[in-house]
């Protein structure tokens, strides 16, 4: 599965995407990217997937979806 | 009605068949509160008076420093070390004698957000920190107006439209949802930036504010837009 890296959080894990083994839910997604990332335990981002923001931890994923982690942007 | 002057200012954009003399009239009636008058507030700002907003309140309790300047271009040499609402004023009244411009300077809080949003129609945040927007979320649904979301990190910047009518209390915490203890994205003057980008999604912001109150149905409400300066590309994720 492919994420894609937007704002801080692509200097923080150092790539604009990054791959991942599939998962099955937003919450199995989290749990793999904070094993992976440990600093990303103590960023803000939302996830979206195929172009939708999704609050849902139970959101079913496939691995044709596409991720996006958005975090905050609030300079101005 | 507008006077003969007025129509000639406007022409341009009267010619515009969704705006026509009847949009251009909308637009004098209208009140756009701009909460910040720093990288994205001026470029918003300029564009909102030149389209003839009737009535334009300036929310910032800032002075100039020479480091805005590069990015915050209604200030020149001689504002440093002056207060930014009263400098915005002045140089709106010369781009545009016609709108009236109302100064609050001080920072939007939970204690004057809705003593000073009240009176408008439409209210765009131009701040640079997360606190305000809260703040503006809050209130701009207690007070049932549409507010724009504008913010930039480095070379990317994000805009939405958030209590629209189409969308009626959609807001920023739909995104992101209020916690504590969570680290604070970092601003301009610690993140860096370069002029142009809050200048795009500065001028992005008062194009929704126009859209909006001419009534047209696409604005940026149900959407998170994210534009990427490097790339020239923009996404829209929806809500």
């Amino acid at each position: 599965m492919q994420v894609m890296l937007y704002g801080v959080l692509k200097e923080k894990l150092q790539d604009e995407m990054i791959e991942i083994t599939p998962v099955v839910t937003v919450q199995e997604l989290i749990q793999i990217l904070e094993i992976r990332y440990p600093l990303l335990k103590e960023q803000r981002f939302t996830i979206a997937v195929n172009k939708k923001i999704c609050t849902d931890n139970k959101h079913a994923l496939t691995e044709e979806d596409a991720i996006a982690l958005l975090p905050p942007f609030s300079g101005g | 009605m507008l006077t003969p002057e007025e129509y000639k200012r406007y022409s341009k954009q009267v010619a515009l068949p969704q705006i026509g003399l009847g949009g251009q009239q909308k637009l004098k009636a209208a009140k756009v509160l701009v909460v910040g008058a720093g990288g994205l507030g001026c470029p918003a700002l300029l564009y909102l008076a030149g389209a003839g907003i009737g009535t334009i309140g300036i929310a910032d309790g800032d002075v100039v420093e020479i480091s805005n300047l590069p990015r915050q271009v209604l200030y020149g040499n001689e504002s440093v070390g002056k207060k930014k609402a009263d400098e915005a004023r002045r140089v709106l009244a010369s781009i545009n004698p016609m709108v009236k411009v109302v100064v609050y300077e001080e920072f939007i809080t939970a204690q004057n957000a809705e003593r000073i949003m009240q009176d408008f129609d439409v209210v765009i945040d131009a701040t640079d920190n997360l606190e305000t927007r809260y703040v503006m979320d809050e209130f701009s649904v207690r007070l049932q107006k549409p507010w724009i979301f504008g913010g930039v990190y480095k070379y990317e910047g994000q805009l939405s439209v958030f209590n629209h009518p189409l969308n009626k209390g959609v807001g920023y915490k739909d995104i992101y949802p209020k916690k504590e203890n969570m680290n604070t994205p970092e601003d301009c003057n610690l993140a860096g930036v370069l002029g142009v980008l809050p200048g795009i999604i500065g001028c992005m912001q008062a194009a929704e504010c126009i859209k909006i109150i001419l009534g047209m149905n696409d604005v940026m409400s149900g959407k998170l837009v994210v534009f990427n300066l490097q790339s020239m590309q923009t996404q829209a994720f929806e809500i």
